[in-house]
């Protein structure tokens, strides 16, 4: 006996989970935050290529229909949410809920949607051989409910489909559940036997032919010989139905009246472990951030549990708003599998890190996995293994804390500051632009390069590169008495102007650069604000 | 010290340049610059705007010395295999001029649609007298300068060097100075390298923008080139504005004066002027030995004999003498001529054409059978479209049936040539919608917001309804970002954005077109545009030639060859004029199909206006149009008709103009007539006036004008409320309004079709069928209505059927109109012409026997199979659809061997089938899918048949309804409407067996079943009949959806949004 698990909102919970777990954290830090609509009553549909895909029942009640352009959604509903529809996420979360469903029967299939030329297939669907486990789980209620109290837990919209195979059970789980139930044979248990299968092979004859997984094409040719029911084909003799329609017509046809077996891709539940939370609304407390970090332990703990494993490092991520990631490794001495232990030492790590910026999206990953039994060697056993420098850095991080090392990352940008930031973050940051500001330019001698008859500049500093070795993190205001400006002494300026206006869509920068020496010899780099209409001193030359 | 810009790109390098031509020029004359350079990338196409505003300036302020606009163009090169040398070329002299247009055209037409390939050894070949600066240190892929390291010293070298070989002392290095980090380093560069070579250095600016306050937007169109968010660009925006038009005195402080002085050093070799472009006419037309005015009097002449048999009246023979002369002062000839010979191609193939336009109507395009308006019954004063005053060539637009247009335009290029013949083109440019979207993806503005903002703007609102917009999405008008937007969005509005291809503008030339301007490929293959549009060639004073396509010409020409078979109308000039029976046929609405006069609104107005002759038609077709709706023209005038108002005039002057439309300006010539006579408006005024109005909306000319007209009317003593009425009126003309010659040219070919309606139904509808798409409705309705008007229409059948429908000549020989139309395969989807003629040709050597004889003799693919299966059009062959497409999928795709031998007998399948046959539901539904009609029954008659709907009223009964009263109606929608004239109204239109039916739904209504409105395809309403005479239209309370009753009905309506 087979099981049809299928999800037809999957699409849309996928992206809109972002913006529950979102409205979860905020429940969580703002207590009157509950008392706002919550999100599903909202019309939310998914997108693909400027076209609806998949929505909810708010907005199919606003007469939206996937197919529909957006634009005339809009027309029908001015306050859609609209999302673009992220294939990964939804094969990532399927893959997800197959490992919560894994432990009620190994034998499990997992199924995307797909347009192709031999099959069609709508929804995200799971499909598992649940005869063996009846007797486990004391009947097919019993399994249906334990079932779907993991799935609830999940907040995901399913709906179950009961067949002989596979096939028929994928096909089934497109007509209500009682259906197939009332075809089991009753006994202690709903079972499968003869009758059973016969009273399934009836009730699947009675279905439209648009239930059937062929691709669009077929039916549309089916129906255009007025076939309208399954029981149409049924009786059709096979040559003559593969001479009109084609081989995976009766292939499917064969497979789905259990006379031909299909072949099953099974799933393997995967050898580690990655989650990812995007939140829809960023979060700005770090305290705040330990709800998604509580859920995303837990999914851990959970899959540590069904793969009888346990870990020893977790890699978490944080992405902000300023499209940094600051990453950091939360090292266990032992490995475990304590979802308490994970977060709270997640906590204590996180508490050394200060947030710049508000937080969007929180990943966790384990890809190292042992076996529950392994003697673990203790952190300190592997000093001295200097290999890998980027295990060695997380290492340091963890020890020293990751506020302790930095890293420059150069972009390619107007603005100084910009150009330059100090991130903790690995080297992968480094771009090619690195390469522009290192040039500094040798020229043939100075020839006399007067500007409009006013002061003649010296340019005997051309050797100078465009930008200083050393930024200051926030330009210092200076002085200007009537001749020279005044930094601990007196400077003049020794070089041509330099403008940057830029950056007016964050905040307007407006500044004259100019190079200009001390009188103690030193070469700085000061700016005239023309906003706020005074001198800055921005950076030191070595 | 004279300063020249020569490097400034305009808009007109797309997504480049951040101000208009016209902006730059004035910017440089308030900076005092003696002159300025317009050097597009690869292009021409910005210089006549520039030109215009330069010229203007030098007439009305005579400056010493003028000042001077260039012309030249930015070059990127292939040098070593990429595009990494950068030239400015810049015509000194005409020849340059022709050059440099050569070597634009070369590159562009070798490259597709937007982009050029010039390679150096162009340059050696095509370029002798251009100048050329060599720019350097601009990095490759923009037009703005980053914080790169400058230039290559070695690359730039050997440039120079090949450089030199071809200009010699033609050449300068251009130095710019930018305000950059690398300024220095790049003056050292350059400096070295014009000691090498001895190569003179002069100052240019990279002008990009007139000013700094262009500078976001300048970084907003880099963006949208680049299709990225600006904020992810970094250094490839301009890092300041400095690429701008800066002032002389800053100038001087950032170059050495020998710089700035090398500017004047080469405008001074620079003497050529766009106004030294003389036309020169193609010279084919002309038979040898004869002056164009001797010839195009000779056959203005003959053809008068045609057109008035009986000898021609004087005041036509006056009228003629006075055209020709006028047109000889003017040097017209070769241009009516032009016209005369491309019609004349057309009537020889017998393509049906009718010129309209300013000078359409004038005797000598009657004579030349260039239109059929007999200028004898008009008071079309010719002065009024080509006179000594304006000194711009007339305007001749020449529609032609649509499917043949194509023919008429290779007659062009074969007679003159690609190379002398080539369409205008026309400039696309930002519109609010365009706008918000680009501009909002440039600032990373999500998707669903820029949908939300372009959806709720309608095409009528104006730029400022944004603001109000903006703030109902709680967008806060105060953000930085908001505001930014805002301010981008209203910039880039009328932005040029590319360059398209005009409907049918041609330019025809004596030499090479490339000498004249640059020739670049369209986006369909094997066309070419120039790149200047209408207004430019206006501005230059050349000639041009429209050649439009019409729907109802084709439409018109398919039914005259339908019923010469059977009565003596064989030409246009057969047709009786003032037909009583067709403008009683007016009078009660009853114009589907009708040209001009078939819309719902159209329809509305004729039992109110009645049309009784050939005039009234004029006006029926002005006065529904937006300009006259919104000016409230509309009622005035039929209270005036109706005689409820006396028509009152100001004075004598007045009533000249307005008398013949009682009081009521209709036509855009009479409100330019008003201006002149009741404000003082001097023909050359005037004529501003109607070019204003003309691109009213494009750029907001004609507010201008609001006060000169507004004071002269007081300062004549009229009132103020009049004198504000009229500009009111004016302001709804716009581009909406109508000319009278326009309308003129157009009622004619509404009194033909709707006579021919009249007279010869079946030929008429038949003909609409077959030259679909056109007009304003669909075939289906098109059938529904024939049916209404008790003709037979056959069902499609591979025996009977053509590729297009005809008509069914009971008896040969017989004089009377057929009554019965046998509809063609081309209404099959997914079918094709020849697959057509093999069935005919087919069918005519023996009956098909079966599906499989049709399919194998016929060869028939398996679409076409398909799709004639679906139509159901294989009756004979077998039961019902279903039976054939069951047996038709048993069919192998190859013949086999042996086949036809065994065709000899009927053979039946043995898998043949005993199906079921489909419902007449089913039926209907998929005569729909297939054909897009149904000659079966009526969608809502089935449902009303099966009571799926309670009892409602039909659309035929609507007319016997008292005003008021209270109806239910049930219908497949077929349109639906709003109009911007119409404050939020929407007009439905629904159609059940027995007709249509107008429904009229107020904004609240709207609002609350809007969800039915736009997505059902049954609607049943409810609400109160409101009757004005004839006209029916229905007042919506409530409205339902019952598309469920037929779940996969479709059928599309045709939306007006």
């Amino acid at each position: 006996m087979w099981l049809t698990v299928r999800f037809p909102l999957l699409p849309l919970e996928t992206l809109y989970t972002s913006e529950q777990i979102t409205q979860e954290v905020k429940q969580h830090t703002e207590n009157d935050y509950a008392l706002q609509k919550a999100p599903q009553d909202s019309p939310q549909v998914v997108i693909e290529n400027s076209v609806i895909y998949c929505l909810n029942q708010s907005a199919y009640e606003c007469g939206i229909r996937s197919g529909h352009s957006l634009s005339n959604a809009l027309a029908l509903c001015q306050k859609l949410k609209s999302c673009e529809r992220s294939i990964a996420q939804e094969k990532q979360r399927l893959r997800n809920l197959a490992v919560l469903v894994y432990q009620f029967s190994s034998t499990l299939s997992i199924n995307y949607p797909v347009t192709g030329k031999n099959e069609s297939i709508q929804d995200h669907l799971l499909t598992l051989e649940i005869g063996r486990s009846l007797k486990l789980y004391q009947g097919v209620d019993n399994l249906l409910s334990e079932i779907g109290k993991q799935l609830d837990n999940e907040k995901t919209k399913y709906q179950f489909g009961i067949g002989y195979n596979e096939k028929s059970a994928r096909l089934l789980s497109q007509v209500p559940l009682e259906k197939s139930l009332n075809c089991l044979s009753r006994g202690v248990q709903h079972i499968c036997d003869e009758p059973a299968q016969k009273a399934l092979l009836q009730l699947i004859c009675e279905q439209p032919i648009g239930l059937m997984e062929v691709d669009p094409a077929t039916i549309e040719k089916l129906s255009s010989v007025g076939f309208r029911s399954i029981n149409d084909l049924y009786r059709i003799p096979q040559a003559t139905l593969t001479k009109r329609f084609g081989r995976p017509l009766c292939n499917y046809l064969m497979q789905l009246f259990d006379t031909l077996k299909a072949p099953i891709k099974l799933f393997t539940p995967p050898e580690s472990f990655h989650q990812k939370i995007e939140f829809i609304d960023v979060i700005h407390q770090r305290a705040a951030l330990s709800y998604p970090i509580k859920r995303l332990t837990k999914d851990l703990a959970y899959f540590l549990r069904l793969k009888q494993k346990q870990c020893q490092c977790l890699y978490w991520e944080l992405y902000d708003s300023e499209k940094n990631i600051i990453g950091f490794d939360v090292l266990l001495s032992e490995s475990n599998i304590d979802e308490n232990i994970y977060l709270e030492l997640t906590m204590l790590n996180l508490e050394r890190y200060s947030l710049h910026a508000p937080i969007e999206a929180i990943a966790l990953s384990v890809n190292q996995l042992y076996s529950l039994n392994t003697d673990n060697k203790n952190l300190f056993d592997e000093y001295g293994d200097f290999k890998q420098d980027a295990h060695f850095i997380s290492k340091i991080k963890a020890k020293l804390g990751a506020s302790s090392c930095y890293q420059i990352s150069v972009h390619n940008e107007h603005v100084p500051e910009l150009a330059t930031q100090v991130v903790t973050e690995t080297a992968q940051h480094f771009n090619e632009s690195t390469e522009t500001n290192k040039a500094t330019y040798t020229y043939p001698q100075s020839p006399n390069f007067n500007y409009g008859g006013s002061t003649a500049i010296d340019f005997s500093h051309q050797t100078i590169p465009s930008r200083p070795a050393w930024l200051l993190e926030k330009p210092k205001p200076i002085n200007f008495n009537q001749t020279s400006l005044l930094y601990q002494g007196k400077m003049k300026i020794i070089s041509a102007q330099e403008k940057v206006t830029q950056y007016w869509w964050k905040k307007e920068i407006a500044r004259d650069y100019y190079l200009a020496e001390h009188e103690d010899g030193t070469i700085y780099w000061v700016f005239f604000d023309q906003l706020k209409q005074c001198w800055f001193l921005h950076g030191i030359y070595g | 010290m004279l300063f020249y810009e020569l490097n400034t790109t305009t808009n007109f390098t797309f997504l480049t340049g951040a101000s208009h031509p016209e902006e730059l020029v004035e910017r440089a004359i308030e900076l005092g610059y003696a002159g300025i350079a317009i050097t597009d990338e690869c292009s021409f196409a910005g210089i006549v705007r520039a030109h215009a505003v330069a010229k203007r300036y030098n007439k009305e302020n005579r400056p010493s010395p003028p000042f001077k606009l260039l012309i030249g163009s930015r070059l990127r090169i292939d040098f070593h295999a990429e595009k990494d040398l950068e030239i400015i070329l810049l015509c000194p002299c005409r020849e340059s001029y022709a050059e440099l247009s050569s070597l634009i055209t070369l590159g562009r037409r070798r490259a597709e649609k937007g982009n050029y390939q010039i390679l150096l050894k162009d340059l050696i070949r095509l370029i002798k007298r251009c100048l050329c600066i060599w720019l350097p240190g601009t990095s490759k892929k923009s037009t703005t300068y980053s914080n790169q390291p400058p230039i290559k010293f070695q690359s730039a070298f050997t440039q120079l060097k090949a450089l030199k070989s071809i200009f010699s002392d033609r050449l300068w290095i251009g130095y710019p100075r930018l305000l950059c980090s690398f300024d220095y380093q790049l003056y050292l560069q350059t400096l070295e390298l014009t000691q090498h070579l001895q190569i003179p250095l002069v100052a240019q600016n990279q002008v990009l923008m007139h000013s700094a306050k262009r500078l976001k937007l300048q970084h907003c169109l880099t963006a949208i080139k680049q299709n990225k968010a600006l904020q992810t660009l970094g250094s490839q925006l301009c890092a300041n504005a400095e690429q701008r038009l800066r002032s002389l005195n800053r100038l001087k402080q950032l170059y050495p004066d020998k710089l700035l002085a090398e500017t004047e050093s080469i405008a001074s070799r620079c003497h050529f002027s766009l106004d030294e472009l003389r036309y020169e006419y193609p010279d084919e037309i002309l038979p040898p030995g004869l002056s164009p005015s001797r010839y195009l009097h000779q056959l203005s002449f003959n053809g008068a004999k045609i057109r008035w048999p009986d000898g021609i009246p004087e005041k036509m023979k006056k009228q003629l003498n006075h055209e020709l002369s006028l047109i000889k002062q003017l040097k017209y000839e070769h241009y009516f001529l032009t016209v005369y010979d491309i019609v004349q191609f057309a009537r020889k193939q017998k393509i049906l054409c009718q010129g309209r336009g300013s000078a359409a109507n004038s005797a000598v395009c009657y004579c030349l059978f260039i239109t059929e308006v007999d200028p004898s019954h008009s008071e079309l004063l010719f002065e009024r479209f080509i006179s000594e005053e304006r000194d711009e060539p007339p305007d001749i637009d020449v529609d032609f049936e649509h499917q043949r247009r194509e023919e008429v335009i290779q007659y062009i290029y074969k007679k003159y040539s690609r190379e002398r013949a080539a369409l205008t083109a026309t400039v696309i440019t930002y519109r609010l919608k365009s706008a918000i979207r680009d501009v909002g993806k440039a600032l990373d503005f999500d998707q669903t917001t820029l949908e939300h903002l372009s959806q709720s703007l309608a095409w009528w609102d104006k730029p400022d309804s944004l603001h109000s917009y903006l703030k109902e999405m709680n967008l806060s008008l105060s953000a930085n970002l908001t505001q930014n937007f805002y301010q981008l969005v209203m910039e880039i509005l009328h932005f040029p954005r590319h360059l398209s291809q005009h409907v049918g503008g041609f330019i025809i030339t004596r030499r090479a077109m490339s000498t004249l301007v640059p020739v670049e490929n369209a986006t369909m293959a094997e066309r070419t545009v120039i790149q200047w549009d209408k207004y430019d060639i206006e501005t230059l004073g050349l000639l041009k030639v429209d050649v439009l396509g019409l729907g109802m010409l084709t439409m018109i020409r398919k039914c005259l060859e339908m019923t010469q078979t059977y009565s003596p109308i064989k030409v246009l000039a057969d047709i009786p004029k003032e037909d009583p029976l067709t403008y009683d046929m007016l009078c009660n609405g009853d114009t589907v199909g009708v040209f001009q006069i078939e819309s719902r609104a159209q329809m509305s107005m004729l039992p109110r206006l009645k049309p009784r002759c050939f005039y009234d038609l004029v006006i029926q077709i002005a006065i529904v149009r937006p300009g006259p709706i919104q000016g409230n023209m509309v009622h005035p005038f039929l209270k005036r008709r109706n005689g409820e108002i006396e028509e009152t005039y100001p004075n004598e002057e007045i009533r000249q103009v307005l008398k013949r439309t009682l009081g009521v300006p209709i036509f855009q010539e009479q409100v330019i007539k008003l201006a002149m006579v009741a404000a003082g408006f001097s023909g050359g005024q005037a004529d501003q006036l109607r070019r204003a109005m003309a691109t009213w909306g494009r750029n907001g000319d004609l507010f201008q004008f609001r006060e000169k007209l507004i004071n002269g009317m007081l300062k004549r003593g009229y009132s103020q409320d009049y004198a504000e009425r009229v500009f009111e009126q004016m302001k709804g003309f716009g581009s909406y309004g109508f000319p009278e010659s326009h309308s003129a040219s157009f009622a004619i070919l509404a009194y033909f079709s709707a006579w021919l309606k009249r007279h010869h139904s079946a030929a008429f509808y038949c003909a609409l069928l077959n030259s679909q798409p056109m007009g304003f409705y669909s075939p289906s309705q098109l059938v529904q209505d024939a049916i209404r008007h008790r003709l037979k229409i056959l069902p499609i059948d591979i025996e009977f059927s053509l590729w297009e429908s005809h008509i069914v000549v009971e008896k040969q020989g017989s004089k009377k109109a057929p009554q019965k139309i046998r509809l063609g395969f081309h209404l099959v989807k997914s079918f094709n012409k020849n697959a057509a003629e093999r069935i005919i040709e087919q069918r005519e050597i023996s009956y098909f026997k079966n599906i499989k004889d049709l399919v194998y003799r016929a060869k028939l693919n398996a679409t076409e199979k398909s799709a004639l299966v679906q139509a159901n059009a294989l009756p004979g062959l077998a039961k019902n659809r279903y039976q054939a497409q069951w047996q038709s999928l048993a069919i192998e795709a190859e013949k086999p061997l042996l086949y036809p031998l065994d065709t000899s007998q009927r053979k039946i399948s043995k898998t043949e089938l005993s199906l079921a046959s489909p419902t007449v539901v089913e039926d209907m539904i998929t005569d729909y899918k297939s054909i897009g009609l149904t000659l079966k029954k009526h969608p809502i008659a089935i449902m009303r048949e099966n009571q799926w709907i309670e009892k409602c009223k039909k659309a035929c009964d609507l007319k016997t309804m008292r005003q008021g009263q209270f109806v239910k109606v049930v219908g497949v929608v077929t349109g639906r409407q709003r109009p911007g004239t119409a404050a939020g109204v929407l007009f439905l239109t629904l159609e059940d067996e027995t007709g249509n039916m107008n429904i009229i739904v107020w904004k609240n209504t709207l609002d609350k079943f809007k969800k039915e409105i736009l997505t059902s395809k049954l609607l049943m309403v409810k609400g109160l009949i409101e009757r004005e005479r004839k006209v029916v239209h229905v007042i919506a309370g409530f409205i339902k959806d019952i598309s469920d009753k037929l779940p996969d009905f479709r059928r599309h309506s045709r939306d007006f949004h």
